[in-house]
C-alpha cells in the first residue's frame, strides 16, 4: 500500500528540497523577509507532514526541528544569522542524504542525530542571535485602517501603546493563552491591532509555538498601570509597554501601501501557478513515445507501399490512399510533437541546483563569484536534462576551480574582484544550446601544447603543427589535465574527455572558445529529444545506414582526384582546411564496391575541432527515425548507436559518429 | 474529574457550593446558587461547555467562568473565551496552577 505512495512522496520530496535550497539561498542573499521565512517554514512543514505519514521517522524529526527554529524566526524570537543559514544548509544536506536512503532501499542509514542536536541547541541559544530584549524588535507597519483607529483613539484622549507580551515556554495551548490576554486587554481598553493577528491564531495549527505577541492598545491607563495589569495575568512571563511614537502614524501610511500591494499580489499569483497539471510517471510517457515511434515507422511503410503502387497502377483508390496517408502524416507529426512536449521540462529544474553548488564551491575556494543564469525556461526532453547534469556540473566546477581566479589575482590583472559565471540555455535551429561562460583566466594554448607533450598525448611534431584552436581542444583528450594540483573539486584529468563523450552519446556537440586572460566559453548543442531524430539515409554497397543529422556539418561531392594522402591517411582539402577522410565501408568491413561514378559523396561529421569526412556510395535522403536499441543480446557495438525500421520494413543501423571519430 | 477538582479547590481554601453533571444542570445551578466562580468542562453530555457559558453569561453578564480543557482543544477554548469565559486551565490538572487561576479571576 505504502509503496504506491512512495513514488508520489519522493516526487514531492524532490520538489520541496529544491524549494528549500532556493529559499535558503534567498534568505542568505536578501536577508530575512517575512515571505522567505514563510516559504521555508511551509516547505519544512509540508515535508514533516508527509514524511510522518510515510513513517520516515528521521526525516520527520529533522524537519520538525527545522520547523521549530523557523517558527522562532517567524515569531521574531530568533534572528537569521550566518550560522543559522549554515545550519539550515547542513540540515538540508542531511535531508538529501535521507532522500538517497529512501530511494535506494527504503531504509534509513544516515545518522541525523548530530544535525538534530545542532538544531535543538541553536534553538536554545540565548545569545546575541536571540531577540531577548524586546527593545530592538521592529514594530510592524500599521495598516491604514489601524492608523485611523490610532488617530481616533488619540483624539478621544486615550493613550496608545505597543504592549509586547511574552508567555512562559512551558505554557500549554499558547494560542488560547494569548486569546485570554487579548480578551483581558479588551476589557481594560481597546486592542487596535496585534501581531500576529489574534483572530487568525485560531486557524493556525502552529499557534502552539508562539511565544510573543505585540498588541497595539489604546486605553486610559498609564504605561506603568498597564504593565502591572498585564503582568498579573496567568502565565505571562514578560511584558513591555511602549508609547507609540508620534511619527509612527505618518510612516505607517507608506508601509500600508506596500503591505496591501503584496497582499493583493499574492492570491493572483497563486491562482496563476495553479495551472491544471497532473503527475504522470515517466514510464507511461516513454511508452507513449514508443508507440508514437511505431506509428512513425508504420507510416513510412504506408508511404513506401503507396509509392510502389503508384508505379504499377493509377486510379481513384490510389488517390484516396495517398490522401489518407498525407492526413495520417499530419496527425502523427502533431501527435509526436505533443508527446514530445509532454516529455519536455524547463531546464530550470537543472539550473536551480547550481546556485547552491556554486555558493559552496566559491566559499571553499575563497573566490567571489556572481552567477548569471539565463534561459531557464528553455525546454528539453527530461531524459536529456538528467543526462546533461553531470557534464554541466563538471564544466561549472572547472570554471570555478581553474577558470575564475582568486579575487586578489583578478585585481592584479585589472578585473573586478567578483568573477562572473554565466550559464545560459536557448533554442537554436531545433536544437538546444547551453553555454557555460566564465570571465576567468582562459586557456593558454602554449601551456596546453606543453602539457600534452609532457604527458605523451601528442608528439613534438604534432605540437608544432597544432593551431592555437586545436591546441585548446587538446583539453578533450583522455588523460589530459593542466591543473598543477589535483583538488577534490575538479582536475582528475579524466574530466573533459568524459564530458565530451557523454555529450556526444546524447547526439550532442561540445565546442570551446577561449581567450587567454579573458575567459572561456563552452557551448553544448543538444537535440531536443532522444527518441526520434532526423537521420540521413546513406547507402553502402546495398545496405542502408543512417547518420544522425545533428552530427552532420555538411555534405560535399568530390572527385577521386581530390583525395590526398598525408602519412598514409587520406585527407581532403575543404576551404583550406585539412579534413581526414575515411571510407565508411571500411568501418564495417564491407567491400567498397566498384567506383562507377567519378565523384564521391562525402558526409562531413563532427564539430569544429574534430571533423571527419565519411565517404558513402549514395545519399538516399533524410527521414525521421525512431532509435531502437540493438537489444541486450547484441550489446554495445563500436560505431553503432542503435537501429531503426525503415519504410520497407528492413532494419537499418544508426551510426554512432563519436565512436567513429575517436577511432 | 469533578472529585479531583473539588479536592484541589477545597485544599486551596475554597468552598464548593454546587456541582453539575452537564451544561443544562450547570445553567440552572448557576441561577440558583450564583457562585463567585464556575469551572466548566468543554466536553459534557446533554449540553456542551461553550453553549452553557453563553447561557450563563446571558443570564448573568458578571459571571466568572474558568474553562477546563484538554490539550489540543485550542479552538474550543478560544470559542469559550469569545463566549465570555475569563480563564482556562489545562488537563491534567496541576493544583497550583488552578488555584492561581481561580484567585486571579476572583481578584480581577
Amino acid at each position: 500500500m505504502l509503496s504506491e505512495y512512495r513514488e508520489v512522496f519522493l516526487e514531492e520530496l524532490e520538489e520541496q528540497l529544491q524549494l528549500m535550497d532556493d529559499v535558503i539561498l534567498q534568505l542568505e542573499q536578501e536577508g530575512e523577509t517575512e515571505r522567505v521565512v514563510q516559504d521555508l517554514f511551509r516547505a519544512a512543514h509540508t515535508l514533516k507532514g508527509s514524511s510522518a505519514a510515510m513513517g520516515y521517522e528521521e526525516m520527520k524529526q529533522l524537519t520538525h526541528e527545522m520547523e521549530h527554529l523557523l517558527d522562532l524566526v517567524r515569531s521574531r524570537v530568533l534572528r537569521v544569522t550566518g550560522p543559522l543559514i549554515d545550519l539550515f544548509f547542513q540540515s538540508l544536506d542531511c535531508l538529501k542524504e535521507l532522500q538517497q536512503d529512501i530511494m535506494r532501499n527504503n531504509e534509513t542509514i544516515t545518522d541525523i542525530s548530530k544535525c538534530v542536536r545542532d538544531l535543538q541547541d541553536f534553538g536554545k541559544l540565548p545569545d546575541e542571535q536571540a531577540y531577548n530584549d524586546a527593545e530592538d524588535l521592529p514594530k510592524p507597519a500599521l495598516s491604514l485602517d489601524t492608523t485611523l483607529k490610532v488617530k481616533e483613539a488619540e483624539d478621544q484622549g486615550l493613550e496608545v501603546y505597543w504592549v509586547t507580551v511574552q508567555i512562559a515556554a512551558d505554557c500549554v495551548i499558547k494560542g488560547a493563552r494569548f486569546y485570554v490576554i487579548h480578551s483581558n486587554l479588551c476589557h481594560l481598553g481597546e486592542v487596535l491591532y496585534s501581531v500576529p493577528d489574534i483572530d487568525k491564531i485560531e486557524v493556525e495549527e502552529q499557534g502552539d509555538t508562539l511565544l510573543e505577541v505585540q498588541f497595539l492598545y489604546a486605553g486610559k491607563q498609564s504605561s506603568q498601570e498597564l504593565q502591572d495589569l498585564v503582568a498579573a495575568l496567568t502565565e505571562v512571563e514578560h511584558v513591555k509597554v511602549e508609547a507609540l511614537p508620534v511619527e509612527r502614524a505618518v510612516l505607517a501610511e507608506i508601509g500600508t501601501r506596500k503591505q496591501s500591494e503584496s497582499i493583493n499580489e499574492d492570491p493572483s499569483n497563486r491562482d496563476k501557478s495553479k495551472t491544471q497539471t497532473i503527475r504522470v510517471s515517466v514510464e507511461r510517457l516513454d511508452h507513449l513515445m514508443n508507440l508514437v515511434g511505431e506509428l512513425v515507422i508504420d507510416h513510412t511503410r504506408i508511404d513506401q507501399v503507396e509509392r510502389t503502387q503508384r508505379r504499377q497502377f493509377t486510379g481513384d483508390s490510389l488517390e484516396e490512399l495517398s490522401q489518407i496517408s498525407d492526413h495520417l502524416a499530419r496527425i502523427i507529426s502533431d501527435l509526436q510533437e505533443s508527446v514530445m512536449k509532454a516529455r519536455m521540462l524547463p531546464i530550470e529544474q537543472l539550473f536551480n541546483r547550481f546556485p547552491r553548488m556554486i555558493r559552496d564551491l566559491s566559499r571553499d575556494l575563497g573566490k567571489d563569484i556572481e552567477l548569471v543564469i539565463g534561459g531557464k525556461d528553455t525546454e528539453l526532453d527530461r531524459t536529456l536534462i538528467e543526462e546533461i547534469a553531470d557534464p554541466l556540473i563538471h564544466l561549472i566546477r572547472n570554471a570555478i576551480d581553474h577558470g575564475i581566479e582568486l579575487p586578489q589575482q583578478r585585481e592584479l590583472s585589472g578585473k573586478q574582484r567578483k568573477g562572473t559565471l554565466q550559464i545560459r540555455a536557448a533554442h537554436e535551429d531545433n536544437q538546444v544550446v547551453i553555454y557555460v561562460e566564465d570571465d576567468g583566466a582562459g586557456i593558454n594554448p602554449e601551456r596546453m601544447r606543453q602539457s600534452a607533450l609532457s604527458k605523451g598525448i601528442i608528439s613534438a611534431e604534432e605540437a608544432m603543427l597544432l593551431s592555437d584552436r586545436e591546441a585548446v581542444h587538446l583539453i578533450f583528450r583522455p588523460g589530459f589535465s593542466t591543473a598543477s594540483s589535483v583538488s577534490d573539486i575538479s582536475g582528475r584529468g579524466v574530466g573533459m574527455d568524459i564530458v565530451r563523450s557523454n555529450i556526444e552519446n546524447l547526439n550532442g556537440l561540445i565546442d570551446i572558445e577561449t581567450r587567454w586572460g579573458h575567459g572561456t566559453c563552452f557551448k553544448i548543442k543538444l537535440p531536443l529529444t532522444l527518441a526520434i531524430i532526423i537521420g540521413l539515409l546513406v547507402k553502402l554497397n546495398d545496405q542502408t545506414f543512417i547518420i544522425p543529422m545533428s552530427n552532420i556539418a555538411e555534405i560535399v561531392r568530390i572527385t577521386q582526384g581530390d583525395i590526398q594522402t598525408i602519412r598514409g591517411q587520406s585527407v581532403i582539402l575543404l576551404r583550406d582546411e585539412i579534413i581526414p577522410m575515411v571510407w565508411l565501408h571500411d568501418q564495417f568491413n564491407l567491400p567498397r564496391g566498384e567506383q562507377k561514378k567519378d565523384h564521391i559523396q562525402l558526409v562531413i561529421v563532427g564539430s569544429a575541432e574534430k571533423r571527419l569526412a565519411l565517404a558513402v556510395d549514395e545519399l538516399i535522403g533524410n527521414q525521421e527515425i525512431v532509435i531502437k536499441s540493438l537489444g541486450s543480446y547484441v550489446g554495445k557495438v563500436d560505431g553503432i548507436a542503435g537501429s531503426t525500421i525503415l519504410g520497407n520494413g528492413k532494419v537499418a543501423l544508426i551510426i554512432e559518429v563519436s565512436g567513429i571519430i575517436n577511432q | 474529574m469533578r472529585m479531583m477538582l473539588r479536592d484541589i479547590l477545597e485544599k486551596g481554601g475554597h468552598t464548593i457550593v454546587g456541582e453539575a453533571e452537564n451544561g443544562k444542570v450547570a445553567i440552572e445551578k448557576h441561577k440558583s446558587l450564583s457562585p463567585d466562580v464556575t469551572t466548566m468542562d468543554i466536553t459534557m453530555p446533554v449540553m456542551e461547555g461553550i453553549e452553557a457559558v453563553k447561557h450563563i453569561k446571558a443570564a448573568d453578564p458578571k459571571a466568572k467562568i474558568i474553562m477546563c480543557s484538554a490539550m489540543g482543544q485550542q479552538n474550543m477554548v478560544i470559542q469559550a473565551i469569545q463566549a465570555g469565559a475569563q480563564e482556562f486551565v489545562i488537563k491534567p490538572f496541576h493544583s497550583e496552577r488552578i488555584l492561581i487561576s481561580i484567585n486571579k479571576v476572583l481578584g480581577a
